[in-house]
Order: C-alpha cells, then sequence, then structure tokens
C-alpha cells in the first residue's frame, strides 16, 4: 500500500470509526435499594393523591434543586413535582407507612444534563399523615407540607427538602394542553425512554404532559406504527437486522429484527391508544400522520376507540385528533373521510348507529383549518406566536396549539403573546410550571354552532 | 459521556500515532530523504517556505497570502434533524496572511445561507527540518443563522470562538494534518416572527471538531485538499433552526475538499 493509498483510507476511515464513539446510553434513573420504603407501606388511593396533593408549592428547602416553587401534580399511581429549573422534575410514589407516616419517594431529574437522584419526603403535619392512613383525603392548605431529602446519583438522600403548599394550581385538565412531544423527551435527552415507546407515554404524563403528540407511519402490510423517521435510523432503533425503510417491513419483520432505542418494541397506534385510554388519564392525543397511507387505518382506530368511550361508565373523557401537515395527508384525510360518511350512510340505512367521524388538527393554513373545519390548529413555533391568526381561529372556535417550543424564553413569549390553548413540547415540566406561574386560563372555544 | 470522548479522542490520537510510527519505521528501513515529487510537482517543504499551507503548519515569510475556496458536507443524524433527510453542503471560504516568524492573520467564512460562521484569528505555527510541524489559532467572529419561508420566520446569532491545535506531518508532495477545534459560542439570541429570546443552556461549550486534511501539491504552487474526521457538537449546532436545547453531543462525520490558491 503506497503513502498516497494510506492516507486516503487514514481519512475516509478515521471519522467512521470516530462518529461511532459517543452514541452509548447514558441513562441512570436512581432506585432506592430493596424498592425502598414505598415497599414496606400501603400506597395511597388515586383519589387520595389528586385531591390531597396538588397544588403550587414554595421551595422552603431544596431551592438548588427545584427553583423557589414547584407544581405538584398526580397520576395514576405517582406524585410528580415539577419545576422551571433545567425542566427538571421528580416521579414519586406515596404509601403509608406501618408507624402511620406517609412517605413520598422516588427519582428527580433534569432531563437534559444526565443529572438525577433520589428524593424521600414525609407528609407533615402528623395529623395529615394519620388522616391519609385512616383512608381519608385531606384538602391541603398552608400547613401541609413535604419534608425530607435529596440526593444525586444513587446515594441516600441527604440534602434537606421542604415543599410547603401554597395555593391551588390554575386549571390545566382539559383546559391548557401541555402536549408531549412525540413522548416524554427529546431524542437528544437522557430519559431513559425512546420517543414514541409506550413507556414515553407513560413517562409523559408523569413529568406533566395532559396530551401527546405521536408520529404515524404505516409498515408494509398496512398496521399503523408510531415511528419519527422514514428509515430504521440508527439512532431510533437498534438490531443487526433492524435496516431499510419502515413501509418496506411488515410488523412481523419489524418486531423480529428492531428495538427502539432503549429496548422498547416499537409500538401499534392500536396499543398505544389502548393503553392511554385505560391506563392514563391524558386528555386526548394528536396523531401526527407522516404518510398518507396511515390517515384512513388511523381514523379507523380513533374510531373504535371513541365508541369505546361512547360505552363507558366512568365519565373518561379522551380527544384522538388526525394531524394533517401537509397537502398529500389532506387529500388522504379527504377520502378516508368520504368513505368514512360513506359507511356511516350504510350502517344508518341499515338501522344501525352511525359511527363517530373524527376532528382533526391541521398544521399550516389558517384558512384550510376553518375550511376543513378542524377543532385545532397547529403551527410550528418557528414562525412566531402569530396572535392575530391565533384570535382568528379562536373567534372560530378553533384552538391553537403550537409545535414544538422547548426553550423558557420562548415558552414565556408565546404563552403571553398568543394565550395558545396548548403547546407541543418536550419540556413539559418546564411548560406546566410556566403555565402555572405566568399563563392565562385559555378562553373556552365556542363554535359558531354555540358548542364548547 | 466522558468516557467515550476521551476514547474517541485516545483513537484518533491512537491511530495518527499509529500511522506515523508506520511511516517512521518505513522510513527508518529505507534510509533515504523523501522520495521527490513526481510529475514536477512542488514539494510540501517548497510550498511550506513559500504562500504555505491553509492546514499543513507552515512558515511563509511575512506577506505570503494564501486564499481558499472549498466545501464541507455534514452527515448529521436524522434524529438530530427532526427526521429530516436533506443535507446541504457548505461553501468554504479561507484566507490566510503571513505575519512572519511562524505567526499568520486567518479569516475563515463558511456558509449555506441559512447557516453561516465568520471568524477572524491569529495563529502561530512552528515547522522545523524534519516532516512534523505544529500550529496553534484562535479565532473569533459570529454565528448567524437566518430561514424565511419553509414554515420559518427566524434568525439567530451569536459571538463564536475557536481555539485551534495542529500537528502536521509531511510525506513528500502530501502533507497530513489533523486539526482539533473548539467551538464556543455565546451569548445568543434567536427570533421567531417578532419575539427575541436566548436559551437555556448558554454555556460557550458547543463542541469540538478533529479532522484530518490531506494536502496535495501542484506544479504551480497550489494546493488541493480533502479530509475527513468527526464533529461532537450540541445538535443546536448542527442544525440551529430548530432550537433544541439540549446540552448533549452528537458525533457526526464531516467531508471536505477545497482549492488553495
Amino acid at each position: 500500500m503506497n503513502t498516497k493509498t494510506w492516507a486516503l483510507a487514514l481519512a475516509f476511515g478515521a471519522p467512521f470509526l470516530l462518529a461511532d464513539c459517543e452514541t452509548a446510553l447514558e441513562v441512570s434513573i436512581p432506585m432506592f435499594p430493596d424498592g425502598g420504603m414505598l415497599r414496606t407501606g400501603t400506597a395511597l388511593k388515586r383519589e387520595q393523591l389528586r385531591d390531597g396533593f396538588e397544588g403550587m408549592f414554595n421551595v422552603s428547602k431544596g431551592s438548588a434543586l427545584l427553583g423557589d416553587k414547584a407544581s405538584i401534580i398526580t397520576s395514576p399511581g405517582t406524585v410528580s413535582v415539577l419545576t422551571d429549573k433545567n425542566a427538571g422534575f421528580a416521579v414519586l410514589g406515596a404509601a403509608c407507612l406501618p408507624d402511620q407516616r406517609v412517605v413520598v419517594e422516588g427519582y428527580w431529574q433534569y432531563p437534559t444534563r444526565a443529572d438525577a437522584g433520589l428524593l424521600r419526603v414525609f407528609v407533615d403535619p402528623p395529623a395529615v399523615a394519620q388522616a391519609f392512613c385512616n383512608g381519608e383525603t385531606p384538602t391541603p392548605d398552608t400547613s401541609f407540607s413535604l419534608t425530607g431529602t435529596y440526593g444525586d446519583g444513587d446515594d441516600i438522600p441527604t440534602k434537606p427538602l421542604e415543599l410547603r403548599w401554597s395555593n391551588e394550581l390554575k386549571p390545566w385538565r382539559d383546559t391548557f394542553y401541555t402536549v408531549a412531544h412525540h413522548g416524554a423527551c427529546e431524542a437528544t435527552d437522557h430519559c431513559g425512554v425512546s420517543p414514541n415507546s409506550i413507556e414515553s407515554i407513560r413517562l409523559a404524563e408523569r413529568i406533566g404532559s395532559n396530551a401527546a403528540e405521536l408520529d404515524v407511519r404505516t409498515t408494509r402490510d398496512g398496521i399503523p406504527i408510531l415511528f419519527h423517521d422514514p428509515t430504521m435510523s440508527a439512532s431510533l432503533v437498534r438490531g443487526l437486522f433492524c435496516n431499510g425503510a419502515v413501509k418496506d417491513l411488515s410488523l412481523a419483520e419489524m418486531r423480529a429484527s428492531c428495538l427502539m432505542r432503549y429496548g422498547e418494541q416499537i409500538p401499534t397506534l392500536e396499543a398505544a391508544l389502548d393503553m392511554m385510554v385505560n391506563e392514563t388519564e391524558l386528555s386526548g392525543v394528536y396523531l401526527d400522520e407522516k404518510t398518507a397511507e396511515g390517515v384512513l387505518p388511523s381514523a379507523r382506530l380513533v374510531q373504535k376507540v371513541l365508541e369505546d368511550l361512547k360505552l363507558r361508565t366512568d365519565g373518561r373523557k379522551f380527544a384522538p385528533l388526525i394531524g394533517i401537515p401537509t397537502d398529500d395527508v389532506l387529500d388522504a384525510w379527504h377520502s378516508a373521510k368520504s368513505k368514512l360518511l360513506s359507511e356511516n350512510a350504510d350502517r344508518v340505512a341499515l338501522g344501525q348507529e352511525p359511527l363517530a367521524i373524527p376532528e382533526c388538527l391541521l398544521e399550516y393554513d389558517v384558512d384550510k383549518v376553518i375550511a376543513e373545519e378542524c377543532v385545532a390548529w397547529g403551527p410550528t413555533w418557528t414562525e412566531g406566536p402569530q396572535p392575530e391568526n391565533v384570535q382568528k381561529l379562536r373567534d372560530h372556535g378553533i384552538g391553537t396549539i403550537f409545535w414544538t417550543i422547548n426553550e423558557s424564553d420562548f415558552i414565556e413569549g408565546f404563552l403571553t403573546t398568543s394565550k395558545p390553548n396548548g403547546i407541543i413540547t418536550a419540556r413539559a415540566a418546564l411548560l406546566f410550571q410556566t403555565y402555572q406561574l405566568i399563563g392565562s386560563v385559555p378562553e373556552p372555544l365556542v363554535k359558531k354552532d354555540g358548542q364548547q | 459521556m466522558l468516557f467515550g470522548r476521551a476514547k474517541c479522542i485516545g483513537l484518533a490520537i491512537g491511530l495518527w500515532s499509529a500511522f506515523a510510527l508506520c511511516r517512521s519505521a518505513d522510513a527508518a528501513e529505507t534510509a533515504k530523504p523523501p522520495a521527490p515529487a513526481p510529475s514536477g510537482v512542488k514539494s510540501v517543504e517548497e510550498i511550506a517556505n513559500q504562500k504555505g499551507f491553509l492546514y499543513y503548519p507552515s512558515a511563509p515569510p511575512a506577506g505570503k497570502m494564501r486564499f481558499s475556496l472549498g466545501a464541507t458536507y455534514d452527515a448529521i443524524d436524522p434524529a438530530v434533524m427532526y427526521g429530516m433527510s436533506v443535507r446541504f453542503p457548505q461553501l468554504v471560504l479561507d484566507y490566510q496572511d503571513s505575519l512572519g516568524k511562524g505567526f499568520l492573520f486567518k479569516a475563515h467564512i463558511n456558509t449555506m445561507l441559512v447557516t453561516n460562521e465568520a471568524l477572524v484569528g491569529i495563529g502561530y505555527n512552528w515547522h522545523g527540518a524534519g516532516p512534523w510541524s505544529v500550529g496553534a489559532a484562535v479565532s473569533a467572529g459570529v454565528f448567524l443563522g437566518k430561514l424565511d419561508g419553509f414554515g420559518f420566520d427566524a434568525m439567530t446569532i451569536g459571538a463564536e470562538y475557536r481555539p485551534e491545535l495542529t500537528v502536521g506531518y509531511s510525506l513528500g508532495d502530501v502533507a497530513l494534518s489533523l486539526r482539533g477545534s473548539l467551538i464556543l459560542i455565546g451569548p445568543e439570541r434567536a427570533r421567531v416572527g417578532d419575539y427575541w429570546g436566548g436559551f437555556d443552556n448558554p454555556n460557550l461549550f458547543t463542541g469540538h471538531s478533529e479532522i484530518l486534511y490531506v494536502e496535495n501539491t501542484t506544479r504551480g504552487g497550489s494546493v488541493w485538499y480533502f479530509g475527513a474526521g468527526a464533529m461532537t457538537t450540541r445538535a443546536h449546532y448542527a442544525f440551529w433552526v430548530l432550537f433544541p436545547d439540549s446540552p448533549g453531543l452528537y458525533t457526526y462525520p464531516r467531508l471536505v475538499a477545497g482549492y488553495e490558491y
């Protein structure tokens, strides 16, 4: 091999060796050894968490971790502390201990920094803890506090932490939508879950989201799945034989060869919808249809969800929207809608109830949003807050949900300038806390026919 | 991350060292001076003492200028680009003016219109009698991005600083140079629509690059070069228009090529 050949080989070989150097996953979600104190206690009930813990808290000790104020929200099985400091959050469990104390413990994390640690607090005053242990749900007031410690990494927490209840939260459920951007975190973050995975959706609710935006593509055999990229890119999936375009792989081939970045299965849309409706309290989902082929099968699955919801007696509400990002998808939406309406006409002719027609969210042209009678507009934030367009749509009873704002300066600016109905973000804790601190509760949307 | 980065840098140094050792062994074995330049092209030594090289650390006489036109191409991961599959090469312009005694004035622009970097700086090169040479430089300038249309009405602007270290090795008529650069940007502001704001992670450290350049001499004293290397940067630097705020670093290959007049 002569000199120039060596030089060429080295020049072109080195980067490919180097390029693989920093793909190691750096996630370590801390856990208390042996399940911590939660293992010895009795978990509090869902309504005890929701009605007994939620609110805005002053951080009297531990502001280095959480800033001066933090929100506490709850979801099935968890209590979450949300802060605007580094978009941080803590995901905790709560249980009554044999000695009648109530422990709230779990982990905290700054998702963009790979910083995380353990956190353990106890309900104060003891009378309130006693009430929880008796199965009651005491209404929080300014005497209610959570006192304990937090730490770094897997170290047993020793730094003092005290959160004192300050006031109720602004309305947010079914009111202001903190929409998880393809799940809980960005692909560049360190949350330990892959974008568009079931696990990511579950985490999204725990860190402040009340809806999710998910990316829909279809497999070769026509099954809608959640996946962002058109191909099996190495940054999103792993697997020796996991290659090629999504549309060229059957679901079976995909399942046989591919796992998502953090080891999860690539979910079908059907499984994700089922999980969201039955295992979370999320208010809705915005299905970002990446291809025209996915629109009709997605719409059919949405119809099924809406029909199932009709049969439920627990008052569960869930709003799945078909997201339309391009004219191609809009054309597919037109034909899907025609087909569903035609099928409904057949059902009516047979004396059956018509099925619900899914609602849409259009991402681009304001006038098309109105013409298509979509319920929401989803503009990119990179064109600015556009308050005139937001108001124009509000006048038509149409909401606005910007995508995807992760920066605190811009979240503040959009919340105060446009007062949208929601924002898609990968920083749910930051958006939630900022909305609580400076946001306005969106005006109810009233359609021209007077319906809310 | 720290281990990964150390592994990368170690690997780069290892590759370079292995290659240099091979060359040294080869040179010792043959016990003869570098082969004369074929086809009459000028030797690295001649160019180094005339107009100098853009990358191979050389110390041309005061007043000697070098102008270069080239292109770079970054194969950025779709995850960083939010799944966008389109990649554009950047146009690269460089200017170098020797101040004598190894000191150089340097100016650099790279642009693909949407993303622009303009830097000026000063460098010092040590070029001894053997094939090895070493150079250091520091530049400062502006990082500017602007895009109207395609769903954007946005711009970003920030101060940029770039310290660099280069190790060069002459192969007779070909110069190899490994350049490591630190990319520091800040403070930085961005506008969307009419709204201006800053970023949540305003730390200066934006990334680093290690690129191996191969500079080929010609008969007329011009130089054509190509090279490749690893860029390790925040996603924000790789694709500013979506302002991802994660300080996480991503590594992607960069290919370069150009001509030095």
